[in-house]
């Protein structure tokens, strides 16, 4: 009898997989590694080009997508590893897994924080400019 | 033996060449990874870093497209391939995660 064993090697458990079955989960792993890559660039992209008024605002786009990419680049790793242990030992494959709710709603809320500092920047670009304390307009006669 | 015989012969042959073309896109990703942190580098004022970080990256861009060509040709032909599929993708984590620390680097 098979006893499952995740922290084995994907190798030493149950019987060899259908390389297919094999190759489409080691492609699956590298979609997921080149997003993560995408997500560190895109970070990288924003500290390079991203020009807005708010203090800070450069880092508050930039720090969590080379984060959150960090992050999905290890939990990739982790989803290539159960898949293959699950192939080895004939078990299903989870159809939704973690690694994309993580994705989904770490992206949702870049992209609402990006947003609002967008529509901030917006806004102080279009107030009028403050009056300098020392000037004074002449009295009208 | 021509290309298409030994196609026939290994009944996953299209599977193994859009593995072997996963493998080209994220040595490609890597590089194009390179090149904006040394961009970002140079725009946050530490050239030598960015240089440094982003060459890094290209170097390792290369490696894993040299990894994906000699893994394809072992798997085709049936060799021992260089290393077993879990030192090669935890190698590539280790180089995605490497790329995020380069990158909070030269960002902070």
């Amino acid at each position: 009898m098979e006893t499952r064993n995740v922290e084995a090697s994907p190798g030493d458990l149950g019987r060899e997989p259908d390389p297919r079955f094999s190759f489409a989960n080691e492609r699956t792993f590298l979609a997921w590694n080149r997003t993560a890559l995408s997500l560190v660039a895109a970070g990288a992209a924003a500290a390079a080009f991203l020009r807005l008024g708010v203090g800070g605002a450069r880092l508050l786009v930039a720090l969590p997508l080379i984060l959150l990419g960090t992050v999905i680049s290890f939990a990739s790793y982790a989803q290539w590893k159960h898949n293959e242990h699950a192939l080895r030992l004939d078990q299903p494959l989870p159809y939704r897994t973690r690694l994309s709710r993580l994705l989904g709603w770490g992206i949702a809320l870049i992209a609402a924080v990006t947003a609002a500092l967008a529509v901030v920047d917006v806004l102080i670009s279009e107030a009028p400019p403050a009056r300098p304390a020392n000037s004074s307009t002449p009295a009208p006669r | 033996m021509s290309a298409d015989a030994s196609s026939a012969r290994v009944p996953e042959g299209r599977a193994l060449e859009r593995t072997a073309l996963a493998w080209n896109r994220s040595a490609l990703s890597l590089a194009a990874t390179g090149g904006l942190v040394t961009k970002a580098g140079a725009d946050q004022g530490s050239l030598t870093s960015g240089l440094v970080g982003g060459g890094v990256l290209l170097f390792l861009a290369v490696a894993v497209w040299i990894y994906g060509r000699a893994a394809y040709r072992d798997r085709r032909t049936r060799s021992s391939t260089l290393f077993s599929p879990r030192v090669a993708h935890s190698g590539l984590t280790a180089v995605s995660v490497a790329a995020g620390v380069v990158a909070l680097v030269i960002v902070l």
